[in-house]
């Protein structure tokens, strides 16, 4: 049997960098907007782009990317 | 800010009705297909019944108690003499009748197997996940489908097969429905669930119906005809068929009728509750009228497009309306519609009579409806309309008091919507002023044309008259053409001058000298006569400047380029005005008069502006004509030359390409490198070719100065009618296609030279040759198929993404979020930018700057 392989981290140019935010930043966030979890944007915890972080349902990805408008731009999505 | 939720719902259980359920809430037993007794009042017992509700004004219903729209009506029932099928329901009996035992009527699976689904779609049901349970059970039919001996009582088993649309035969027999009812009745609870039924709300025999619930009358109303006839609904009609073929069928069975009659009687009530629920049954002749016209029975009145949803919720209808053809008309201003008097006297506003209003409105009550400014309807103050008449009104002039409403014409200056489908975005629905005017078509400033995307080629559009002080009040604050001169797409203004006022303007500011007469005149014309000239000769920029405001500085390019538009305190020093300073999107003059002074004076200016360049146009005088594209036979040799030059200059390539010695461009074979020379070489030409008869021909040519204003037209069309079409390209390559190694069979194989790859050296004036005009023909075939194709795609998309974003909105937070606030963006755009106070998205800093110093540019 082949044995299962080990997630990593996407090296690309288009994939943006994503780590896992702690308690006390998702809190943070959440009071920030004054919104619960759920109403996050999500992300499918399938996508290969977070594999490696080996996230749970529930946690908040917290993704720094450049945009056309501004260098960087930060955003949040709730793992489902 | 947590939203307080009172009730939630979380689920919605559809079922079907069951014979006590309908008589239980059943106000009256239907038994006779009589309607009204010969005084006119409704039978007890028949179909309009005054227990299920009432639709005559002055009656009451029996049930509630109602008078007409206080009671909303109540199910009566029939019970019917032998039980029928449901024909939407045909089909899931056939397939519980398919999957259960012939003798002892268990689903045709054994034990083990049952049990299994039977805890697997508990399972499915306690999440909630309703697709798993339709997969299930539908697997359950499958595989107990053609099983052919029970596994539990080991019967052998016959297929039971269906004759469409409502007949079972087993065999050689008929199963009519008392049998199919009593084999669905033995299908125990547990079995049931395993085919798809809820027991708890529908028992699979519900599906054959013992009692038909009789909708009220109000869902059915009659009409009362002209002549004093009553006209009745279609499902009346239907069910007075009903009524009476099931008494007859209740007398031949207590009369022990020969079996044969009454089968054909219970097939003909079979047909028409048929026809009752659904009259487009496939294989079921429809139920017609006398005239032959089918009959709007149950499913018909839900279905398809002009049924319930897509006609009546979908889709409404308004009152104070109107709809025709739209023309130009470029001496109103941009906020008026021309309206005709037809409409005029057709839509009206109500005027509530005052102190101050009474003689006006009495006026115009005397002049009635006919009469132009005059008035339709008076309300009295307790609500009752009535309408102005030869007989009513000598009654309405002596009434009429304060406090009456009069529903009085439209007149100059009211406010109305004006409105042109599609209605893809806000300044498709504008508050214009209304002005009547002869003829029979609405019309509008051709400046408003690009807000609403129209076009007079036969474009209709629609007008709305608000009918409330508020309604009128929102209208004009909100969506007056003023507040909508910047587009929000992308900051620039939508509005702006168009055709003829540009080259006017252009012009104008392009006179070096005119008389101070004729100056005073041309400002007379558009309503400017405080003007003082000191000098006897005056030029067209000091015209010009009357119209600008006195404070107003600007500095920026015109459409050339290399001249600068200067104006400083209101005087414009150098420059001519054109597309890039006055024209609609982009005009920079027009937007700097947003940002100094706001939209209301923005709209005067500007419409100074507009009038200014059409009245130059129609003092001077301003036409085109084919005479324009007239040039000395030396320029035409001269062209000929440019040409002959650049063939020349191609064969040379050609030449070095056939001999290996072409200089291959990077990533390109040596082909390709020669049609990229090709294509630079014969476009050079055209540009030079292009630049040459523009300046032969000067700044008199009327076309060309259209076309260097950006009024219409460019200088490539002049330049195609005067000098030379130039390349045909497919796809931005020179034309290949054809035979093999050549285009056309008149070419040599192999022929790369221009006349044989779709150059076309002649103009559109002298004429083409077969060739060229073939040529010509194909790149045109492939532009209109790409634009015929692509409109409506695109179309579509834009739809379609507008629906997807249409309960976006930027949240004070400046956080995107939909309408139950959850988040779609973090930062809008990420740079929270109002792309409508932006350029082009971006925020202009040095503007930015010098509002802030309080300096001039």
């Amino acid at each position: 049997m082949a044995e299962k392989v080990k997630p990593t981290t996407i090296n690309h140019i288009l994939v943006p960098k994503q780590v896992i935010c702690d308690e006390e930043e998702v809190s943070k966030v959440l009071s920030k907007y004054n919104i619960r979890k759920d109403q996050l944007p999500k992300v499918s915890i399938k996508d290969p782009s977070i594999l490696a972080l080996e996230v749970e349902a529930g946690d908040v990805i917290k993704i720094s990317r450049s945009s056309q408008t501004e260098p960087t731009s930060v955003f949040y999505r709730v793992v489902v | 800010m947590a939203e307080k939720i009172y009730k939630k719902i979380d689920e919605i259980d559809f079922s079907m009705q069951s014979p006590d359920f309908i008589k239980e809430t059943s106000s009256a037993k239907i038994v006779t297909a009589e309607l009204y007794e010969r005084e006119g009042y409704p039978v007890d017992g028949g179909l309009m019944d005054v227990r299920l509700g009432v639709i005559d004004p002055g009656l009451r219903c029996k049930t509630c108690g109602g008078k007409l729209k206080e009671c909303m009506g109540h199910f009566g029932h029939i019970e019917l003499a032998r039980p029928v099928m449901h024909i939407n329901y045909a089909t899931h009996a056939y397939n519980a009748m398919r999957s259960t035992c012939n003798e002892c009527y268990r689903v045709k699976l054994n034990q083990v197997k049952l049990d299994d689904y039977a805890e697997k779609i508990k399972f499915a049901q306690k999440l909630g996940d309703y697709d798993r349970v339709r997969k299930l059970t539908k697997e359950v039919l499958a595989k107990s489908r053609l099983i052919k001996k029970c596994p539990h009582c080991k019967a052998k088993q016959e297929a039971v097969k269906i004759e469409k649309p409502t007949t079972y035969t087993q065999g050689e027999h008929r199963v009519n429905p008392i049998q199919v009812r009593e084999r669905l009745e033995k299908i125990s609870n547990e079995d049931a669930i395993l085919l798809g039924f809820n027991p708890k709300t529908s028992r699979p025999e519900w599906m054959v119906m013992s009692v038909l619930p009789i909708p009220p009358v109000t869902m059915r109303p009659s009409i009362t005809l002209e002549s004093g006839e009553r006209s009745e609904d279609d499902l009346t009609h239907k069910l007075g068929d009903i009524v009476r073929i099931n008494q007859r069928l209740f007398e031949n069975i207590n009369a022990g009728a020969p079996e044969m009659i009454i089968e054909d009687l219970w097939d003909l009530l079979q047909y028409h509750i048929t026809t009752y629920l659904d009259n487009s049954v496939s294989s079921v002749p429809p139920a017609r009228h006398r005239s032959g016209q089918a009959l709007k029975t149950l499913t018909e009145r839900i279905k398809s497009k002009e049924g319930r949803f897509r006609n009546n919720l979908a889709g409404k209808r308004v009152n104070y309306a109107a709809r025709t053809v739209i023309s130009p008309d470029p001496c109103i201003g941009f906020n008026d519609v021309g309206i005709p008097e037809s409409v005029a006297t057709e839509l009206t506003i109500p005027e509530r009579v005052t102190e101050w209003n009474k003689e006006w409105l009495l006026k115009l009550i005397k002049n009635g409806p006919t009469q132009y400014p005059g008035a339709n309807y008076v309300i009295w103050p307790d609500g009752k309309k009535k309408k102005i008449t030869e007989e009513t009104i000598e009654q309405i002039l002596e009434e009429l008091q304060h406090g009456f409403k009069v529903e009085r014409h439209l007149i100059d200056g009211d406010q109305a919507l004006f409105n042109r489908q599609p209605s893809l975005h806000r300044m498709s629905l504008m508050c214009h002023r209304i002005k009547v005017l002869p003829g029979r078509s609405f019309r509008m400033n051709p400046s408003v044309c690009n807000p609403y995307n129209a076009d007079f080629d036969g474009d209709e559009m629609n007008l709305h008259v608000p009918q409330t002080e508020e309604a009128r009040a929102e209208a004009e604050v909100l969506m007056e053409v003023q507040t909508q001169l910047i587009t929000p797409k992308n900051g620039y203004n939508i509005i702006g001058c168009v055709e003829d006022s540009i080259t006017g303007c252009y012009l104008l500011t392009r006179t070096k000298e005119m008389s101070k007469i004729e100056a005073i005149d041309l400002l007379t014309s558009i309503g400017i006569d405080n003007v003082k000239f000191s000098k006897e000769k005056v030029s067209g920029s000091e015209v010009f400047s009357t119209v600008l405001p006195e404070d107003f500085n600007f500095i920026r390019k015109n459409k050339q380029g290399e001249t600068t538009v200067r104006v400083k305190n209101g005087k414009l020093e150098h420059g001519i005005i054109d597309k890039n300073t006055i024209g609609e999107n982009n005009g920079e003059l027009i937007r700097e008069f947003y940002r100094k002074y706001g939209q209301d004076r923005t709209i005067e200016l500007l419409g100074n502006i507009f009038q200014l360049g059409i009245q130059i146009l129609l003092k001077k005088g301003f036409s085109t004509g084919v005479s324009d594209t007239d040039i000395p036979k030396e320029a035409i040799k001269k062209v000929d030359s440019k040409v002959q030059k650049a063939y020349n200059k191609l064969d040379e390539h050609i030449e070095s390409y056939k001999k290996g010695k072409i200089e291959v461009l990077p990533g390109k074979t040596e082909l390709e490198t020669l049609e990229i020379r090709a294509m630079e070489i014969l476009n050079k030409t055209r540009t030079e070719v292009g630049d040459y008869i523009t300046e032969l021909v000067g700044e008199g040519n009327p076309t060309l100065t259209m076309a260097q204003s950006g009024a219409r037209g460019n200088v490539l069309n002049f330049t195609q009618m005067t000098g030379c079409i130039g390349q045909q390209a497919l796809g931005g390559k020179r034309i290949t296609r054809g035979y093999r190694g050549r285009t056309l069979s008149s070419f040599k194989e192999g022929d790369l030279g221009p006349e044989a790859r779709g150059f076309v050296k002649n103009t559109f004036k002298r004429g083409i040759t077969p060739t060229e005009f073939f040529f010509h023909a194909m790149t045109g075939r492939d532009s209109l198929m790409d634009t015929a194709l692509r409109t409506p795609k695109s179309g579509y998309l834009y739809r379609r993404l507008a629906n997807a974003l249409q309960d976006l909105k930027i949240e004070y937070d400046r956080t995107v979020r939909n309408a139950t606030k959850d988040i779609i963006q973090f930062q809008y755009g990420d740079d929270s930018i109002d792309v409508s106070k932006s350029e082009g998205g971006t925020i202009n800093v040095v503007n930015a700057i010098h509002d802030v110093l309080g300096e001039n540019v």
